[in-house]
């Protein structure tokens, strides 16, 4: 990976870099209602009003959350009008799910001048979320783990884009469009997710899959959830519009052997593709 | 396709096809084992067994903190995942995986990784994860494929809110509340582990009393101990429907007109063997009507030349019978002498407090002789009790009505698993009563309990006596 850097772009990872060994990149906080959902698993307090309240308090956030319930995918008979009737209808758990995904989102996905890159990104952690769901439905796993892991496992790369962008307007030193960031993207995310991951107290499984699923042998636990996630990274990056991946190149993964899926459930698996692909638009509609 | 020769096929690498693949090997023929999974050792190992017990010992260790709250301080962590609990689950499963193909390797024993099909009277299809076929050929061919969590269909288990014994431990958090559909072992060990940890269990079943096959004393016990952790038993409770709400929980609506509200739902009613498939009916290898393979006393099925062990056969379906079936059935198709056949079964529950027994039980023993005496001793008053703050338990020794065969014994508390077989050794040899009193027991120890019982057992028999 190292060799294949451009010259000019190696300043540029030099001094990412030196931000990631200083402690100085400038990590996120975690949105209060991901923080929330996240700990309300297991928090007796937090019951559906609490919810709903904490919704609430951020408007935009309340708006996509209603227009996602009332996309053609989960609307019903009648309209979804408010939270509490979207919490009713869809569960805590699906309202939840949405609240993480937007919050996320607008704190996170976001740089200035990587806006097409960010939207990539975007899409693509939404399908690993939902893809790594049937992953684990399929191997008899808990899915909720699994949504989570694929939803941040990629989440290094828009705080990446965030840091160069504020590189570039401190510094004006590089160009925007430089062909090379996404390789360092590439090589510098898994580092940063685990900072990020450190920073918000996630569960220890999903800072194994975002410091680990490029490197699934260096990991000494959560091995199964690794895999799932980066299977269901690779399934998501098939799913995208353009995508050069293959079926036949995706059917040769390792990681399907790896985790044990038969040529039939690998079939089954990849016969999910519309499913996760309507909820990921849905939720990038709203 | 390749084709190879063996003279023994095992299909499955569980305790029973472990144990009958290294039997053949041992008597020098070459052998073959077939195993679905990644990794050899079966459900046993990477689902079952295994982990729930890594989480009774990790329930195990947060009572004795708590119980020395003092000492150390203790509380237990609000936002505890569940992979913390269990965090040596990975090690213990590598080492036990490791262990086992060292003993595969040293063995000669050739491990296929696949889905085997019995495609011939003497012949297993190998179908690897790899979509490449094998051929094995064999004299003998041994099915283990074990079994796995049996899924009413009526009863939509989603792995997310709705969950069986095999997805309930990757759940991210412990939940605030869990239903427990059964009350078997599985469903019993995990109720009382949950509830244990602070979680509000509800354990319903059918029948009036959990473990209904166990000693009704020491079911009443495991219900006065489940129900002070915070446990809920509903018992004589026919489940309608289960669904989650699309809200928050997940309801159990019970023919009773009950409905109970919970996070989360464990479905633990019974285990299907896994025979699809091997498509056993292409030789005419029979099944019951719950599916088991049908096996006469030496564990040949229909097919004199295939043999079936373990959960496969239906009960007992533990670990410890089924390495003892693969042995025999190995035995009888070497023609080797396999011993004294067994029929004493120590039982081991590894809830909360652990349950074991050997022999019968006071109903049995009263069903079977009329009178009987019985001798108890409660662990948690042994010295070695009192000194670690043991849990309420009890040692239940079972006489006949003369106080001096032993019929059975039954035990609840801290180790029962281990502490059974000092019971069924002396069952085994024939031992009297009075051995316990006779003999030296180091002191202080749990096993003292049992000298315990046999006074009391002995003082009740001669006060019958003496007032007959």
């Amino acid at each position: 990976m190292e060799t294949l850097l451009q010259p000019n772009v190696v300043p540029l990872r030099e001094m990412l870099e030196s931000r990631l060994d200083d402690g100085e990149i400038k990590l996120p906080v975690l949105p209060v209602v991901a923080t929330q959902v996240i700990a309300m698993a297991n928090n007796d307090d937090i019951d559906l009003s609490d919810l709903s309240q904490l919704i609430h308090k951020d408007q935009a956030l309340a708006g996509h959350v209603l227009r996602i319930a009332n996309s053609v995918l989960f609307a019903g008979n009648t309209a979804i009008v408010s939270l509490q009737q979207a919490i009713a209808r869809l569960g805590v758990n699906m309202i939840g799910e949405m609240a993480t995904v937007i919050s996320i989102q607008g704190q996170v996905f976001k740089a200035k001048g990587f806006g097409k890159e960010i939207d990539q990104v975007w899409k693509h952690a939404l399908l690993s979320g939902f893809y790594g769901k049937e992953i684990a439905r399929a191997m008899r796993k808990n899915v909720e783990a699994q949504f989570l892991c694929g939803l941040l496992h990629t989440i290094g790369k828009p705080i990446l884009f965030q840091t160069i962008s504020d590189i570039q307007e401190e510094k004006g030193l590089i160009p925007q469009n430089e062909a090379n960031i996404p390789q360092l993207i590439d090589l510098l995310h898994p580092r940063t997710g685990q900072l990020a991951c450190e920073k918000w107290k996630l569960p220890r499984q999903v800072q194994a899959c975002c410091s680990f699923y490029l490197n699934r042998d260096k990991t000494s636990e959560f091995q199964d959830s690794v895999a799932m996630t980066y299977l269901g990274s690779r399934l998501a990056e098939w799913c995208l519009d353009g995508s050069e991946l293959s079926v036949d190149t995706l059917r040769q993964e390792p990681v399907f052997t790896e985790l044990n899926f038969y040529p039939d459930e690998v079939d089954a698996l990849l016969e999910k593709r519309e499913t996760v692909l309507n909820l990921m638009e849905t939720m990038v509609q709203a | 396709m390749t084709d190879y020769a063996h003279d023994i096929v095992v299909v499955g690498s569980g305790p029973g096809g472990l144990k009958a693949a290294i039997q053949g090997a041992k008597a020098g023929k070459r052998v073959a084992v077939v195993e679905r999974d990644r990794n050899p050792g079966g459900a046993c190992v990477y689902r079952g067994t295994i982990p729930s017990k890594t989480l009774l010992e990790a329930a195990q260790t947060i009572i004795r903190l708590k119980h020395n709250a003092a000492v150390f301080d203790f509380n237990l962590r609000e936002d505890l995942e569940v992979a913390t609990l269990i965090q040596r689950l990975d090690k213990v499963t590598s080492s036990h995986n490791h262990s086992i193909r060292d003993q595969l390797n040293r063995n000669d024993i050739d491990l296929f990784h696949g889905r085997a099909k019995i495609s011939g009277t003497n012949q297993v299809t190998v179908q690897h994860v790899d979509g490449g076929e094998s051929i094995l050929h064999a004299e003998t061919i041994v099915l283990a494929t074990g079994s796995r969590p049996r899924t009413p269909p009526d009863i939509p288990v989603d792995h997310e809110n709705i969950l069986d014994s095999d997805s309930l431990l990757s759940m991210l958090y412990l939940p605030r509340s869990l239903t427990v559909l059964g009350s078997g072992v599985i469903a019993c060990e995990y109720a009382s582990i949950f509830s244990l940890l602070g979680v509000k269990v509800y354990l319903i079943d059918r029948s009036e009393r959990p473990l209904a096959f166990l000693d009704e004393e020491i079911t009443d016990f495991f219900l006065q101990s489940f129900e002070r952790h915070g446990g809920t038993f509903l018992g004589g409770e026919s489940i309608q429907s289960v669904q989650w709400d699309g809200v928050s929980e997940v309801a159990t609506t019970l023919a009773s007109g009950k409905v109970i509200k919970t996070e989360k739902n464990l479905v633990a009613l019974g285990r299907l063997a896994n025979v699809e498939s091997l498509q056993l009916d292409q030789v005419g290898v029979a099944c019951g009507p719950r599916g088991h393979v049908l096996v006469n006393e030496d564990y040949q099925t229909s097919v004199p030349n295939i043999y079936a062990v373990g959960d496969l056969i239906g009960p007992p379906a533990l670990a410890s019978c089924s390495m003892e079936q693969g042995r025999r059935a190995i035995c009888h198709a070497l023609d080797m002498d396999p011993g004294h056949a067994f029929n004493l079964v120590p039982i081991g529950i590894y809830a909360v407090p652990e349950i074991a027994s050997v022999g019968l039980s006071e109903q049995e023993a009263i069903q079977k002789y009329g009178k009987v005496c019985v001798g108890r001793a409660r662990l948690d008053e042994t010295a070695r009790g009192l000194i670690s703050g043991s849990e309420a338990g009890l040692l239940k020794l079972i006489s006949d009505e003369h106080g001096k065969k032993i019929l059975g014994v039954q035990i609840i508390g801290d180790n029962a698993t281990d502490l059974i077989h000092v019971g069924e050794v002396a069952l085994l040899n024939g031992n009297e009563v009075s051995f316990f009193q006779e003999n030296i027991l180091n002191f202080p120890t749990m096993s003292e309990a049992y000298r315990i019982a046999a006074l009391q057992l002995l003082n009740q028999c001669h006060r019958v006596g003496a007032l007959a």
